[in-house]
């Protein structure tokens, strides 16, 4: 038991125990470690050395990259409490405007045509959302069909035209291969950490999504830290989406939410990523989810399980285990 | 010419729907003045160091800082402006560290090129802590991990952190144990040496006649009266606030250990690290047994054990009923033995606060309330919760108004009086008159009282010793986790006596 020296040491000793806690904290993360690697060896055992050949890691990595750049954006949404289903759908005509601007303008275009549609398409959610104060996955379920409505209609022009909707060819495609993808995973996950945990800006929306009434008697501007918040995340948003244009070289429109999907992915990688929020920092623990999910995806691939179905189950299956772990330190609360 | 007033409210007026919460509200404080602020629950209060505080906006009158026009948008206009405040329901913001709660809002002082300076900011909030004497807390830690008390600390420590010229406290030292409340009243103190002003709200009234130059009493939202602390009595308070007379003292008036031989509940070596280590005792058919100790006794974990909330590492529950022995195993399993448990934090462990009056009161009672195939009826809960909100005089427009708009006493009438109406057996009650005004106490002990009678055993866990010395058959009085000495009501018990031994 706790030694009560003087009147104050009781919150001293209280936290001088609390400091083995520290140490308890690195054997925990240790032990992470060792749980996310023994799989990696069996499945290596088990797919008889392809799993971990050097090439397969590499491809894991890269596929783990748009996932990851999303769930980043997600981390500046979701943790202020908007849940916007329509993400996939901006994040497709996205792509859309960052294939057209890359053909223009080259690189320069690529990124910029992403952030600027992301960035403006998030704002106009934003502030209807919070204007109209209407729940925002049923907002974002309704911006998802518009979205998606000017995507297939740009789709639709073109086909008039005789075209097809713009696919980048050899153009800007460095971007989305080795080793520009790795460097800008790298860049990201430096962003996503100073923004979150060394920016007023993510301090502001932490605290907004842990206690929006508190923080507001706290003197942080609810609102502006919501949007904020989502507009940087919209930038993650829109760099996912010209990696992806970049990495895919076309991404084609959608219609009857099937954008959704698109997010699904993405949305295991946060989950999964809030289950490691006590061992990892979120936005580290974006990266390490966004691999192990890629990996499951290309154990079943390697297994020869057929994408389209087995693969769905994993993905709807992923998705909820992620939420369940997510769930762990909340105490009896469907959050 | 220097202004004499620090802050000053003429003809304030706010409105909450049909509700007038502060009507044509005037007052004066001055430069180095203890001001005390006391009112029912309900009475307006709240609302007025709301306004003050820029949490919500006046619909008329006026405002004057040190003479100047006054109109706060926000809470952080109210800082700005260095007026510190902590307000008795909102606490800190658990997903972050306790160092950035501290500066919360204000996070720009520590930008260095766009990034927050968290070396800086810790560095600060440790010195903060320390200038004040506010106690050693690990800054980066989440202020999750901190318990009600500390995060009150903390809170002060946030208050004080824009070196205020005026300090707004509403019910802190309820929340907070009699070594800090020490620190508080010195805190205070210093405050009036450097000129500075305090508006202090407790329902304490011996404590706020102790420390304040003045009072102002409130009722219905109108200023009634104010009076020096020195012409007033406990008594003469009671009748200000509520209007009528409200005679002597409201707690038990016999001395004797009025309980029966029959043990109700046996509790065994049970241990609790880091909280409390091998606590045995045995609660008596009409017992009211109390609990006391400093802020790191572990009185309120104990509470929450032998509720079944928090698993222990060693040691066992026992219900006995008709000679038989029943382990308590969880609080599910507690609950349908009999035993019900009024927590000290009403907002996160007792009230759905996103839900009606009638269904936290209902909440309690399902299985007495339901039909058939787990039918409830509508009008059965409708009656139900009308008795209830009758009985407690309870104040909501309706009984399907949610419990976060009520004030802070009726949530505590309700968190209490739904165990009342439901057949318990035995009740543990964690500070139940936390943040209670006086009528509503004295209800509140006349009910333990009568329930007392009929049987009800209680464990009242308190940081009130009045309350304790006033209530109790026996007192556990517990240090560094262990109970280190029992006192017996006909042995006579006395603060000083008891003060000596948790110390």
């Amino acid at each position: 038991m706790k030694s009560v020296d003087s009147e104050k040491s009781y919150s001293l000793g209280k936290f001088q125990e609390r400091r083995f806690l520290v140490s308890r904290y690195d054997i925990k993360k240790l032990l992470s470690v060792i749980l996310i690697i023994i799989p990696y060896i069996i499945f290596n055992i088990f797919t008889k050395g392809r799993f971990m050949e050097s090439s397969n890691i590499l491809s894991i990595l890269v596929h783990a990259v748009v996932p990851a750049f999303v769930a980043w954006g997600f981390c500046f949404i979701f943790t202020s409490g908007i849940m916007d289903l329509s993400i996939g759908a901006i994040m497709i005509l996205a792509c859309i405007v960052s294939g057209i601007l890359a053909i223009k303008i080259g690189y320069f275009g690529l990124i910029l045509g992403g952030i600027l549609v992301s960035f403006a398409l998030e704002y106009i959610n934003l502030k209807c959302m919070i204007k109209t104060k209407i729940p925002s996955w049923v907002f974002g379920l309704g911006m998802a069909m518009i979205y998606e409505g000017i995507g297939a209609l740009y789709g639709a022009s073109q086909l008039k035209l005789g075209k097809q909707v713009v696919s980048l060819g050899v153009t800007a495609r460095k971007l989305g291969s080795i080793p520009w993808i790795i460097i800008v995973l790298a860049l990201g996950l430096i962003m996503a950490y100073i923004i979150f945990n060394r920016t007023s800006i993510g301090f502001d929306i932490r605290a907004v999504g842990s206690n929006r009434e508190v923080a507001k008697m706290m003197g942080v501007d609810v609102t502006k830290a919501i949007i904020r918040g989502g507009l940087v995340g919209s930038v993650f948003i829109g760099l996912a989406s010209a990696i992806n244009e970049s990495y895919a070289g076309r991404v084609m429109p959608t219609t009857g939410l099937n954008s959704i999907a698109l997010i699904f992915i993405p949305l295991a990688v946060y989950l999964l990523a809030q289950a490691f929020e006590q061992i990892f920092n979120l936005t580290v623990a974006v990266i390490i989810s966004s691999v192990i999910v890629e990996s499951l995806f290309n154990i079943l691939t390697i297994l020869g399980v057929p994408s389209g179905t087995w693969q769905q189950v994993a993905v709807g299956a992923c998705v909820i285990v992620c939420g369940v772990l997510a769930q762990r330190h909340y105490k009896g609360v469907v959050k | 010419m220097t202004n004499e007033y620090i802050f000053r409210a003429e003809k304030l007026n706010k409105f909450f729907g049909p509700t007038h919460a502060n009507n044509d509200v005037s007052i004066s404080i001055q430069k180095g003045e203890i001001r005390g602020l006391i009112g029912e629950n309900g009475s307006g209060k709240s609302t007025l160091i709301s306004l003050i505080s820029g949490i919500i906006q006046k619909d008329s009158g006026m405002m004057f800082l040190d003479g100047e026009p006054y109109e706060p948008k926000t809470p952080l206009d109210a800082f700005n402006h260095k007026i510190g405040t902590v307000v008795q329901e909102l606490g800190l913001v658990d997903g972050l560290p306790i160092g950035v709660n501290i500066f919360l809002g204000r996070l720009d002082m520590f930008n260095k090129n766009g990034v927050i300076d968290l070396q800086g900011l810790y560095k600060a909030a440790s010195e903060h802590l320390s200038y004040w004497n506010l106690g050693k807390f690990p800054v980066q830690n989440l202020a999750s991990t901190l318990s009600v008390e500390e995060k009150k600390m903390v809170e002060l420590a946030r208050a004080l952190s824009v070196n205020p010229n005026f300090l707004i406290l509403d019910e802190i030292t309820t929340a907070i144990s009699l070594n800090n409340r020490k620190l508080l009243y010195s805190i205070i103190e210093q405050f009036k040496k450097q000129g500075k002003s305090v508006l202090l709200i407790t329902h304490d009234l011996e404590e706020i006649i102790k420390i304040t130059d003045n009072i102002t009493i409130m009722r219905d939202g109108v200023v009634v009266d104010t009076r020096k602390s020195c012409e007033l009595t406990p008594d003469i308070l009671k009748r200000l606030m509520v209007g009528r007379e409200l005679s002597g003292s409201y707690y038990r008036n016999d001395w004797e250990d009025q309980y029966e031989d029959d043990v109700v509940l046996s509790v065994c070596d049970l241990t609790v690290e880091e909280h409390f280590e091998d606590v045995s005792f045995d609660l008596h058919k009409g017992e009211i047994l109390g609990i006391c100790g400093l802020s790191d006794a572990g009185i309120h974990e104990l509470g929450e054990t032998i509720f079944g909330v928090i698993k222990p590492q060693k040691g066992s529950i026992y219900f006995i009923s008709s000679n038989e022995k029943i382990k308590v195993k969880n609080s599910i399993h507690a609950r349908k033995l009999g035993i019900g448990y009024v927590p000290k934090d009403r907002d996160k462990q007792a009230l759905m606060i996103n839900d009606s009056v009638e269904n936290n009161i209902c909440l309690p009672s399902i299985e007495i309330l339901q039909g058939p195939f787990g039918y409830i009826r509508p009008a059965k809960m409708r009656k139900l919760s009308s008795k209830v909100v009758n009985d407690f005089e309870i104040k909501a427009k309706s009984i399907s108004q949610y419990i976060r708009g009520l004030s802070g006493g009726n949530k505590q009438k309700i968190n209490f009086a739904r165990w009342m109406n439901e057949k318990v057996r035995i009740l543990i009650m964690d500070c139940p008159t936390r943040g209670v005004d006086v009528g509503v106490k004295a209800y509140i002990y006349s009910v333990m009282n009568e329930a007392k009678k009929q049987g009800l055993s209680i464990i009242m866990i308190s940081d009130e010793l009045p309350e304790l010395i006033g209530m109790c058959d026996r007192l556990l009085v517990m240090k560094e986790g262990k109970v280190v000495k029992t006192f017996y009501r006909s042995s006579g018990f006395t603060e000083e006596s008891i003060m000596e031994v948790m110390m």
